[in-house]
């Protein structure tokens, strides 16, 4: 069995910058262990004799016309937001990115 | 001590909608988040589906650049903490990409080819824009999910020139095959770069500059990194690897980051999107579709038209200039007329317009070098005719009726303006019959003043020479 601890449980919320309560925690902890424990599993059937890709099931290309559509109002765009200010999503200050 | 210069090149395929979203690229000037939707957004559950003209655009670019192109494809997520990225990942490709390899034969200020490789061509979509204020940063995700293809080089560019000549060359390929417009100042084509410099054969260190988007920035860029690489290594310091931002303000390159492998990005096939096939029928049709390309229009050009090197080089510059050229020609079959002409008038009328396109027309613009041809009309008319009509969209015809710019050839009126000058210039008559050839320039001259230019110099001329022979 896999095994995941609270501070690790504490640090995925931190990095989803997701607030969790105690019994939260021990949930999510519960619910971790499992999916891996699922995963752990499927990785222990020998799949190297099967194709990553089923060709006939590529046959033909899904493609979408180059038409515009409407795009939602700014105002449904920005409602899931923490914040926002101007039309823009604010978030917390950031460093410039490489 | 030489520099090996690598270039990964983003340019902004010319599509109406996002890559994987029907949301209008035509974001310019929008307010901010209005271009958006729930797929651009990263929506829970929101789906991409690609958008088929922005392959077909990233594969003439392939062909245009001569890349081997699979005939499979696929897209994967670059996963990255950034709030550009609202999904958390970029949909890019990373193992098979839509071309490899290819080649674009870059033109030397003498004359020379050298012929600089490609790595890979791949799609892929672009972020949003960041603004940092005081406290907080601002997000506008407008160019979020627009359609980009990165260009990668192998480091083939042995100097800050020839980079910021291959960029321009490029950029020059990607317009005229209709892949990108190009345009630097919106940000459609933007170029990262590696360099290191090394005394002998082997690779040195390299470093990578980032946001450069400006030919002039790629060359001050480079021309810095280089420097400060060089004395570097002369003082017998080690090169380090890292990431460098270029801030053209203050002319000088900042750090960014340490270098991030690839295996931080965790890459792999992006389960929402099926690959892309790319069949030989397709390919077929979209080579035929081909225009003509910067560089065999300008071989055709010096063979067809006889045209000087320098000519063929600036009119060629930009497609739309190329393109005129040809159609007056098609009109007014004199090459190099029509050469000098739209050299000197119509880039001088371009460069202080301020609104985009040609408002006169190649037929319009054929005329006018036709009526001066003719002599219907002289050069300085002609200069002013066309003029006009850039500025007004009026036809030459209305511009010289209205204004009297028709040359006089009519012998009977010009017969009383000679006899008139003659009168008036006994003495100069007089020495002309003595012998003094010059002096017939002078009456030409005289009778041109008195017609305020409009009198044809050639029959002037023809009938001065009649009367004074009497």
């Amino acid at each position: 069995m896999v095994e995941i601890s609270h501070e690790e449980v504490l640090q995925i919320a931190s990095l989803a910058r997701l607030k969790l309560s105690v019994e939260e925690v021990l949930l999510f902890q519960e619910q971790l262990v499992k999916i891996l424990d699922h995963f752990q599993a499927l990785s222990e059937v020998d799949t190297s004799h099967v194709q990553q890709r089923d060709v006939s099931l590529l046959s033909n290309n899904l493609f979408r016309e180059d038409q515009p559509r409407p795009s939602i109002p700014v105002e449904e765009a920005l409602k899931n937001a923490p914040k926002h200010k101007d039309g823009f999503f604010v978030v917390p200050k950031v460093l410039e990115k490489g | 001590m030489r520099a090996i210069i690598g270039l990964e090149i983003h340019a902004q395929l010319n599509t109406r909608t996002k890559l994987f979203c029907a949301c209008s690229t035509d974001y310019f000037g929008s307010p901010p988040n209005a271009h958006c939707c729930p797929v651009c957004l990263g929506m829970p559950g929101a789906l991409p589906v690609c958008n088929g003209h922005a392959i077909e655009l990233a594969l003439r670019a392939a062909l245009a650049l001569d890349c081997e192109i699979p005939e499979l494809s696929k897209f994967d997520r670059k996963n990255y903490f950034y709030p550009d990225l609202p999904k958390g990942y970029q949909i890019s490709q990373y193992d098979e990409p839509l071309a490899l390899g290819g080649h674009l034969s870059l033109e030397l200020p003498g004359g020379d080819i050298k012929r600089i490789r490609l790595r890979r061509i791949h799609i892929e979509e672009d972020a949003g824009k960041t603004i940092h204020v005081t406290d907080n940063s601002l997000l506008d995700l407008n160019r979020c999910g627009i359609p980009l293809i990165e260009i990668v080089t192998e480091p083939d560019l042995s100097s800050p020139q020839e980079a910021s000549l291959f960029m321009s060359q490029l950029r020059q390929v990607l317009r005229y095959a209709g892949v990108s417009s190009g345009d630097m100042e919106k940000g459609e084509l933007r170029c990262d770069a590696n360099i290191s410099i090394s005394a002998d054969a082997q690779l040195g260190t390299k470093t990578e500059i980032k946001n450069m988007n400006s030919f002039r920035a790629v060359e001050e860029a480079l021309q810095f990194e280089g420097a400060r690489q060089r004395e570097s290594l002369a003082s017998g310091k080690k090169i380090t690897q890292q990431t460098f931002g270029w801030n053209p303000e203050k002319n000088r390159v900042e750090v960014q980051r340490s270098k991030e492998e690839a295996e931080d990005y965790r890459y792999f096939p992006d389960p929402d999107l099926v690959p892309v096939i790319i069949n030989q029928a397709w390919l077929q049709t979209l080579r035929s579709q081909m225009p003509e390309l910067p560089a065999a229009k300008r071989m055709r050009w010096a063979r067809v038209f006889q045209l000087p090197a320098y000519d063929i080089q600036l009119l060629t510059d930009e497609l739309e200039i190329a393109q005129y050229f040809e159609a007056v020609v098609e009109r007014f079959n004199q090459p190099k007329i029509v050469s000098n002409w739209i050299m000197s008038e119509l880039l001088r009328l371009l460069k202080d317009s301020s609104s985009s396109g040609i408002p006169i027309a190649p037929k319009h613009f054929a005329h006018v070098l036709q009526l001066v041809e003719e002599g219907k009309i002289n050069r300085k008319s002609g200069k002013e005719v066309i003029e006009e009509a850039f500025r007004t969209g009026k036809s030459p015809e209305d511009i010289i009726a209205s204004k009297g710019h028709s040359q006089i050839s009519d012998e009977k009126t010009l017969i009383k303006m000679v006899d008139q000058v003659m009168a008036e210039n006994e003495d100069v008559v007089k020495n002309f019959r003595a012998g003094n050839q010059n002096a017939l320039g002078f009456l030409v001259g005289q009778v041109m003043a008195k017609s305020r230019g409009q009198a044809n110099p050639k029959v002037v001329a023809k009938l001065l020479q009649k009367e004074l022979d009497k």
